[in-house]
């Protein structure tokens, strides 16, 4: 049964609520969201129906801030407005769609199914670190070039991946794969709230865009946290060693170190890209260029 | 508790919390260090207690710390190791009193 | 008392741990500045049992695709990101009867994790912050006692200071298990790494922790030592006797002790005063 979480503090909602939808879905309820965050973090449900008030600038930054988190984004978020709620800019309710008080008894029901159904038809968006994909990640560097703006394009993927995979199996390779893409968009969203973006090529490969001048720190950053944490991802042994048995291309067995990170970096502060595969293409040359220093490596456009 | 007297206020000492008068003013900020001057002037001022510091350490006299040991290690202490370990406490804890002067 | 499988369903069931009202207020203060750093929270976090094991619980939720894994709250802050935190630690509640053998018990959970820090990097270990959140979290199962059976575990405590016994004698005599058998469930329901979840369980017997018999024996003595030095209070005055084998184990000489309690005695200072500043 897929779960709702409805926040509103008005008895007489949560009870028609409850009439239309009860039978159909496990119905969580609380009375403000800051009580709920916790059972959603937890729990990621279906659906949150939210009984929205004009004016509350909290409720309306922790929607904001449930909507960016890659997972947790996802969860469709249908507003209930009274009747009376004027809505000034429609950009400014952090729903992904809403419903009139008044409206209620003739269409919850079928609103609710198809928020939902709509989210599970999920657009381009990495099946394990819900990141966008390639799709996206060509419309975004184009079109920052197309309106002019300067910034800097990363390209990041994982040294000795394969052999870890090998090794531990592909269950554990996605492991990975989800907490490198956590630890990417948190560092870049905590560096730069605005404007900046991430994106998941498949496999073992990620892409980021920043203003040029974070780049470098965004990209040490993001390679000092990853050899932290990748240690626990290995076995004890392989971890005290620092090294692992797996095969290699030729089938051939072979030690391997543990897991880093090469980081190739472009921005057009002074070179002039129209297309998005020039810049891609450079970024691309820089992180392979990375890959031949030994343990993780970021190299930024010098030229 | 880290808050003392002002009796037992002595010179060197850090405030831990800011001091401040009735009314919420805050007169001697948190860090500070006090001096025989200051020390006067609370009591001019009739504060009672001000937190300090380290505080926990110095209301407490060695002997109230030993016995208190004694009573704490009174289940285990024929185990083995145990007395050995309630004897380096014993002295860490007469040692802190000896570099101290109070 | 109820039968040993519906105890360990009820446990394991807890949804949310509350906190004391001092943490709560800091955490507030704290969390409220929106351009708050993430070094600012983990000070908060690192500093409080509960605030700690909502973290690790989140991280480590199977939602986020790699459950088992982390025990740092700093990687876990980097891993969940500030907002997520914030939201996560905005629903934190107080216990409603603030009981003052709870406060105790915060501080010798926090004078546990400062003596664990020290005795860990003394001996050499590679992750002295995870064998610290480990000492922080050892007497969690005594939060879960006071939160689900708060009237019962009162009348244990009672009892255990009117006959001197050791609390864990006590629960045992009326739960039939002890907090480190109930912290242990609620570390394995949530997902906390195996290492971790171990220490939890047998820091009152750490003759028999296979995965990481060190930084248990570790855990062992700081609880050990922080009862004997009269911090905080676990439920009871009394200290334990040291397992020889830990006692073996971890190979300090006197001069050892007498370096980690003069350290020891130090850190509590700072960390007596933290908890104070509520």
């Amino acid at each position: 049964m897929q779960t709702i979480v409805h926040i509103t503090g008005d008895q007489t909602l949560a009870g028609l609520v409850e009439k239309h939808l009860g039978e159909t879905y496990k119905l969580v309820l609380f009375c403000q969201i800051q009580s709920s965050l916790d059972y959603i973090y937890l729990s990621l449900p279906d659906l949150i129906l939210i009984d929205l008030r004009p004016g509350d600038p909290l409720v309306a930054r922790l929607l904001s801030d449930l909507k960016e988190d890659p997972i947790f984004g996802q969860v469709p978020v249908l507003a209930v407005l009274g009747d009376d709620y004027l809505i000034r800019g429609w950009e400014e309710l952090k729903c992904d769609d809403y419903l009139r008080r008044s409206l209620l008894e003739t269409d919850l029901t079928a609103r609710v199914g198809l928020c939902i159904l709509r989210a599970e038809r999920n657009v381009e968006v990495s099946p394990l670190t819900r990141l966008p994909g390639n799709i996206t990640i060509i419309k975004q560097i184009q079109s920052r070039l197309d309106r002019g703006d300067i910034f800097a394009l990363a390209y990041a993927d994982i040294d000795y991946f394969k052999p870890f995979n090998d090794k531990y199996g592909f269950s554990r390779g996605d492991e990975v794969l989800k907490m490198l893409g956590r630890l990417i968009i948190n560092i870049v969203k905590q560096r730069q709230s605005q404007k900046s973006f991430v994106g998941h090529i498949g496999g073992d490969d990620f892409v980021f865009i920043v203003e040029p001048a974070l780049a470098e720190e965004i990209a040490g950053e993001i390679i000092d946290h990853l050899e932290q944490i990748i240690p626990t991802f290995y076995d004890p042994e392989d971890r005290e060693r620092g090294t692992i048995l797996a095969r290699d291309r030729r089938g051939r067995e072979r030690t391997f170190p543990l897991i880093s990170l090469s980081i190739g970096v472009t921005d057009n502060r002074t070179k002039k890209f129209t297309h998005y595969g020039q810049m891609a293409e450079v970024a691309s040359e820089l992180k392979k260029y990375a890959k031949t220093v030994q343990g993780s490596c970021c190299r930024l456009d010098r030229r | 508790m880290p808050k003392l007297t002002i009796s037992d206020l002595k010179p060197g000492m850090r405030l831990l919390k800011p001091v401040t008068n009735p009314s919420g003013m805050v007169l001697l900020t948190d860090g500070l260090e006090l001096t025989e001057g200051l020390i006067d002037r609370l009591r001019k001022m009739e504060i009672e207690s001000v937190f300090v510091r380290g505080g926990n350490k110095l209301t407490r006299p060695k002997d109230v710390l030993l016995s208190e040991l004694d009573y704490r290690f009174k289940k285990t202490e024929t185990e083995p190791q145990m007395a050995v370990l309630k004897r380096i406490l014993a002295d860490h804890i007469a040692g802190l009193y000896e570099d101290d002067g109070l | 008392m109820m039968d040993y499988k519906t105890l360990r369903r009820e446990i394991e069931n807890i949804e949310t741990l509350p906190t004391l009202p001092s943490v709560l207020h800091k955490l507030l203060r704290v969390i409220e500045n929106p351009k708050v750093s993430l070094e600012e929270i983990g000070n908060v976090i690192s500093n409080d049992p509960v605030l700690t094991t909502r973290v690790l619980r989140a991280v480590n939720s199977p939602i986020y695709g790699f459950p088992g894994r982390i025990a740092s709250i700093n990687q876990s802050l980097v891993l969940l990101g500030v907002n997520l935190i914030r939201g996560l630690l905005l629903g934190v509640s107080v216990f409603e009867a603030m009981k003052k053998a709870l406060a105790g018990l915060w501080e010798h959970s926090v004078g546990c994790a400062t003596a664990a820090r020290i005795i860990s990097q003394k001996i050499g270990l590679k992750e002295p912050e995870e064998v610290a959140v480990a000492a922080l979290l050892h007497d969690i199962g005594k939060v879960i006692f006071s939160l689900k059976f708060p009237a019962d575990y009162e009348r244990v405590l009672e009892d255990v200071a009117q006959r001197e016994l050791f609390v864990f004698q006590g629960e045992k005599e009326f739960f039939e298990i002890n907090h480190a058998d109930a912290g242990g469930w609620i570390a394995q329901k949530w997902h906390f790494p195996p290492a971790l979840t171990e220490i939890i369980e047998y820091h009152h017997k750490p003759h028999l922790a296979r995965q990481v018999p060190v930084p248990t024996a570790v855990v062992h003595l700081s609880d050990i030592l922080v009862r004997a030095r009269g911090f905080g209070f676990a439920g009871d005055p009394f200290v334990p006797a040291i397992h020889p084998q830990a006692w073996e184990l971890l190979k300090l000489s006197e001069e050892d002790l007498e370096v980690i309690l003069r350290e020891l005695d130090d850190s509590l200072d700072v960390a007596g005063d933290f908890l104070a500043l509520g």
